[in-house]
């Protein structure tokens, strides 16, 4: 069993220390991950990130014969979205201050994560709308974390965050106007 | 002001549930009572709502906002002429309706509507240009498209013949059908799918699922579905589609082949699909497909790609005879018992699905119908095409046959008498057909070839053999013989009981490994280069070839002298023959500095890489891995020289080219990632290596097992780096483990294997377990001199090592032969730059220093701070050590103002460098510097030093106890000279604590100095 399946099962059976404990073990994967692709591809390549995600899904909890339940993998989705985001946005930032500073960076377009398409400044700005989201609807923010970092279809979002696919589907119908209105202001 | 959110949230998503956008604003004013705030902000909300301009691009977030809403089509719906009745059935792709047409004729049909995310004008583009050809197809097997078009929704949508039927695999499962029905049975979707293609339709995307069971008359009948379904929904092979829906992908990809798991799969033929149809089979008599959902599954992405171009699947005998567990419930559902389904099997069967399931397509069966006949053949008991008889394929069979037991020496022996007995037959076949016209040449060509491949394959077959499992078997073998031997000698029971426990423990003393790896060459090694000098004389290249094999090979069992000899005679013929710049005699100079490498050559080494690299780049490119392998191996010889600088630059080419080249879980990748590694490793840039190391552990246990040599040489790799960091608990696992595992699998003389013993003493000692590590010292330097000669730096690292641990241990005239011979050897082998080299001459000037030879100790220290500074840079750990040894000679000296002058500029920098186990060496550094203050009588700043050095000593214990007494007593010495020179400021009371401390402290200190050898080494391979 790896590290992060018994944690999942820890969480599960109620081990309230055990959430805290998942986040490093995904980021740091991801993180590996994530540098080991930066360094595959050409620079300015942006990630792929709900790829990431699922890549460090199957290497870190597996794909063996006890299909996780959704609500195991939800603990581990919200995680990972969590370090995804923090990862994205230490790239954006970091692109943010090379485009800044004069820098070539070319996008690569194929890609159709949802948030590979956008530019650094508008993951960096999403970033900031999204924690003053949570601040007033964490449930909304919750959800579109785990929607854009993780790429969980909302069906799957709603499974992960234990709710019903018509509340996930409000939230996230609000949380998509709000944050669309935060970001026009700008 | 500000509004509740909630209620904010609450009216927007009331407006957007019970109202049309036209009446929102009405609906607003009477929602928020006046409140024009509340007001404004759900205003805002909804325009943003119903607004593209969005913080994704509107293109993807329509794409994806259309995922969310529920399947739009559902019973009652009209799609064109067709009203749907009932959901049947739901699958990655799609969901399928049952359905009724009324016009033009009234039937009932199925609808399968392609679920969202597709360019559905492409789709249905693509579907219109096979519409003729798929409306040609009539087959009782094929069930036909019908129609296909676009819902009002804008999803396409496919009309099929109406199959009320179940997969193949669960329907033969669930009626317990036995092989020969199911082969029956599988022979029928053959003929579907051949006249598919005879009507120029590829299926693409033959499984299960597509080929359903219905019965009619009580029979069943296969009908194969969805033809034409796959071509122009054309979903192409990205990532991206694997994680719109993992497992469906999954189940796809366990049926396709290997030209279509490539990124860019443009090249599919009919013989695909004869490929999927022998996953098919393969499941319909196993249970499982060659590469199943689990072993796909576990992989990343590019790796399963891989695993379906690259990997031969076990023999679908060999996999049921493998599922142990599950096979009473396979021969059940096949109503058969287990042993005769494996029996059944087979020989035959296997040969058919296996030929279905050639990676190189050309070797496939050529149709369906090929594939088919070859299976009625098999059912009538005929015999089959797909064991063609020729000679090799006998001789391969034979071989393959005896695979399982070529781990004994005997029948390693057995098969390479084979292969150069095959060898034999067709080099004279050869002959004969030269003598003979020229237009034979073709067949000539091919008899070459053959030569080849029988060479291949016995360099494969020598690469099994394993000193390891030979010994384990010779045993067995030997005690089964004695045991044998007594009972036939009618010897009674209790003292033949006896007499075995006896031969058992005795035998312990011989390692079996050692054993066999001298009977391997002495029986299989030797004779085979006896035999190329007879068989060959007159087939130069040929010659060259198998002794390049066998230098590996003899390599490999750390037999470096004979392998060496071996290569540079097939070096010799390669130039004679093809010429200095073949790729032959290219790949054959890479493999010689190799080899000089290993026996430490390092001259002629760098002069055979040069000349590798010009000609690689010239003659085969940047590129190539032949360029690639000569880059690495220059990396790997000014490492070993000492030139850390230029090295670097040579693996961090190779490693950025290889990843390029090869991809980043290529095992020829990893290889240089862990060389690029280790290298940091030399020049103590600890934090940098340690992804590289963890990087390569990682895959190589993924990738290779646990067991494999290279995944061992990774487990010590990065149990030294730990070491180094001084997390000596955290790496004590992983170098016992490795030791552990190389005295397995490479034996206890292997030069590897030493390496892993010195690790561990160095281990224990950095642990202060001085006793149990001295045995580990002593052993390694007798087993290098002997393995590896005097000159050897293994061999002189475990010198120095032990001569350092011995003057450690206050055994200074033992010490002293040990450390002159480093020294010597160093500056005569190495030159006097080399890091190895100055290491030693600092260990001998502190063996110097504790004898009292003053004057010796200091050229030696100046010598080695001097040439440090130069050769390995003014911050590097070695180099601080040397600087600290000086600083306590001159500070000893009573030089201590000189001695402040040397050390004062490098404690910022010490304390960056010696951390975690390594304070120690700070703690060191601070009480000499100290004690030169003391000397100086500035006793504030001694008096700070020394504080801090023993709160480190406390907190981080030296692994010699001597060096924190002698800073306690440096306290004490300060105390008093303290209070004597400013009396009644209660000086005397800490010195009389410090003494206490002191004399608690029950050994007597001693002048010592904290120079341990670390002598560490990682593997290179």
């Amino acid at each position: 069993m790896s590290d992060v399946t018994r944690i999942l099962s820890q969480i599960e059976s109620g081990d309230p220390s055990a959430a805290e404990q998942l986040l490093p073990l995904v980021y740091e994967e991801l993180r590996k991950l994530a540098a080991a692709r930066l360094a595959q591809e050409k620079p300015g390549q942006t990630l792929q990130a709900t790829a990431l995600v699922h890549e460090a899904y199957l290497k870190l909890v597996g794909n063996g014969e006890r299909e996780q339940s959704w609500d195991n993998r939800g603990h581990f989705f919200a995680a990972a979205a969590e370090a995804m985001r923090r990862i994205l946005v230490d790239v954006a930032r970091r692109k943010q201050a090379e485009i800044h500073g004069g820098g070539q960076v070319r996008f690569d377009l194929e890609d159709a994560d949802l948030l590979s398409r956008a530019s650094p400044d508008r993951i960096v700005a999403l970033d900031d709308a999204l924690a003053k989201l949570a601040v007033e609807d964490s449930a909304a923010s919750d959800l579109v974390k785990i929607r854009l970092f993780a790429g969980l279809s909302l069906e799957e979002s709603a499974a992960a965050l234990g709710l019903s696919r018509a509340s996930a589907y409000r939230h996230w119908t609000y949380a998509r106007a709000w944050l669309c209105a935060e970001l026009a202001d700008r | 002001m500000s509004v509740d959110p909630n209620k904010i949230k609450a009216v927007f998503l009331k407006a957007i549930e019970q109202c049309e956008p036209g009446k929102w604003h009405d609906f607003l004013a009477a929602a928020c009572e006046g409140d024009a705030i509340l007001q404004r902000r759900v205003e805002v909300l909804l325009e943003a709502h119903m607004g593209e301009d969005s913080l994704f691009d509107a293109q993807v977030f329509e794409a994806f906002s259309t995922v969310d809403q529920p399947p739009l089509e559902k019973p009652g719906s009209q799609i064109g002429p067709y009203k749907l009745l009932q959901q049947i059935g739901e699958g990655g792709m799609g969901t399928v309706f049952l359905a009724e047409q009324h016009e033009p004729v009234q039937r009932k049909v199925a609808l399968k509507v392609i679920k969202p995310g597709m360019d559905t004008r492409q789709v249905i583009a693509r579907f219109d240009a096979e519409r003729q050809a798929l409306s040609l197809m009539d087959h009782p097997n094929i069930a036909k498209v019908l129609d296909a078009g676009t819902t009002d929704y804008g999803r396409p949508y496919f009309v099929m013949e109406l199959v009320k039927g179940q997969p193949i695999t669960k329907y033969c499962d669930e009626h317990q059908l036995t092989t020969r029905q199911r082969l029956e049975l599988f022979v029928s979707a053959c003929h579907a799918i051949q006249h598919a293609h005879q009507k120029g339709i590829i299926h693409r995307d033959i499984k299960p699922s597509n080929v359903l069971v219905a019965e009619y008359d009580d029979r069943p009948v296969c009908k194969v579905i969805d033809f034409g379904v796959a071509k122009a929904l054309n979903q192409p092979l990205t990532e991206k589609s694997m994680f719109t829906g993992l497992g469906q992908i999954l189940g796809t990809l366990e049926y396709m082949s290997p030209e279509q798991a490539k990124v860019n799969q443009l090249d599919i033929d009919t013989r695909s699909d004869v490929y999927s149809l022998g996953v098919l089979l393969y499941e319909l008599l196993t249970g499982t497909t060659p590469f199943n959902k689990q072993r796909l599954g576990s992989a990343a992405w590019d790796e399963m790609l891989r695993i379906i171009r690259e990997e031969e699947p076990p023999k679908p005998s060999t996999r049921l005879s493998d599922s142990q567990d599950s096979l009473p419930s396979i021969s059940a559902s096949r109503h058969t018992e287990p042993a005769k389904l494996t029996k059944l099997v087979r020989g035959e069967l296997d040969w058919i699905v296996m030929k279905a399931l050639e990676k190189d397509r050309g070797r496939r069966y050529e149709t369906a119908n090929g594939f088919a006949m070859d299976i009625q053949r098999y059912l009538s008991d005929e015999p089959v095409q797909a064991c063609p008889p020729s000679k090799l394929y006998r001789f391969r069979k034979f071989a393959r046959k005896h695979k399982a037991v070529v781990g004994t020496a005997s029948a390693a022996l057995l098969i390479l008498l084979l292969g150069i007995a095959g060898l034999a037959v067709s080099n004279s076949l050869i002959r004969n057909e030269q003598t003979k016209t020229m237009a034979l040449a073709d067949q000539l060509k091919a008899r070459a070839d053959e030569l080849k491949l029988v060479s291949d394959f016995q360099a494969g077959m020598l690469k099994q053999v394993d000193p390891t499992a030979a010994g384990m078997l010779l045993t067995a073998d030997v005690q089964a013989k004695l045991a044998a031997a007594l009972a036939k000698a009618n010897v009674p029971e209790a003292e033949r009981t006896q007499r075995l426990g006896v031969f058992t423990a005795e035998w312990k003393n011989v390692n079996a490994t050692d054993a066999a790896r001298e009977l391997i060459d002495r029986t299989i090694l030797r004779p085979a280069v006896e035999a190329i000098d007879k068989q060959f004389a007159d087939q130069p290249l040929i010659d060259a070839q198998l002794r390049q094999v066998l230098a590996d090979r003899y390599w490999d069992l750390g037999l470096l002298d004979a392998a060496l000899r071996l290569q540079e005679r097939a070096l010799a013929t390669r130039r004679r023959i093809l010429g200095d710049e073949h790729p032959e005699t290219l790949n054959s100079i890479n493999h010689l500095c190799t080899l000089l490498w290993g026996q430490d050559k390092l001259n002629e080494a760098e002069a055979y890489c040069r000349e590798a690299i010009q000609k690689c780049r010239n003659v085969l490119g940047e590129e190539h891995v032949e360029t690639l392998d000569a880059i690495n191996n220059m990396g790997l010889v000014l490492q070993a020289q000492g030139k850390l600088v230029d090295a670097e630059k040579y693996f961090r080419d190779v490693v950025e080219k290889s990843r390029h080249v090869l991809g980043a879980d290529h095992p020829d990748t990893l290889e240089k990632i862990n060389n690029l590694g280790t290298l940091l490793l030399d020049q103590s840039k600890l934090s940098e290596a340690e992804p590289y190391f963890r990087e390569v552990l990682a895959k190589r246990q993924r990738v290779l097992g646990d067991q494999h040599i290279r995944t061992v040489n990774s487990t010590n790799n990065l149990g030294v780096l730990l070491k180094n960091q001084g997390k000596l608990n955290e790496a004590e696992p992983y170098l016992r483990e490795a030791l552990v595992m190389y005295r397995r699998v490479l034996g206890e003389e292997h030069p590897t294997t030493l390496v892993a013993i010195h690790n561990m003493g160095t281990l224990l000692l950095f642990q202060g377990k001085l006793g149990e590590a001295e045995p580990y010292f002593r052993e390694t330097v007798e087993q290098f001199r002997r393995v590896l000669g005097a000159e050897h730096s293994n061999t002189l690292n475990s010198i120095g090592t032990l001569g350092n641990f011995l003057r450690q241990q206050g055994k200074l005239s033992e010490a002293e032969p040990y450390c002159r011979e480093a020294v010597e050897t160093g500056r005569r082998v190495y030159g006097d730059e080399n890091p190895l080299t100055l290491r030693s001459i600092r260990n001998l000037g502190t063996l110097l220093f504790a004898q009292g030879r003053m004057d010796e100790a200091e050229s030696c220290f100046k010598e080695a701070v001097e040439k440090s500074r130069r050769a390995l840079g003014a911050e590097h750990s070695e180099t601080l050590n040397n600087i600290m040894a000086l600083g306590m000679l001159l500070q000893a000296k009573g030089m201590c103002e000189e001695s402040v002058e040397l050390l004062d500029p490098i404690v910022a920098i010490s304390r960056k460098t010696f951390v975690l186990g390594n304070l120690f060496r700070l703690a060191r550094l601070l009480t000499i510097l100290g004690k030169a203050h003391l000397g100086l009588r500035e006793f504030t700043n001694a008096e700070a030093n020394l504080l801090q050095a023993q709160a480190i000593f406390e907190k981080s214990p030296s692994p010699e106890p001597s060096l924190a007494r002698d800073c306690i007593q440096a306290l004490v010495e300060l105390y008093t000279a303290w209070n004597a020179a400013e009396p009644s400021k209660g000086y005397d009371v800490k010195a009389v604590e410090w003494k206490a401390k002191l004399d608690d402290i029950s050994q007597p200190a001693t002048e010592s100095v904290p120079e341990n050898q670390q002598t560490d080494q990682a593997n290179k391979k």
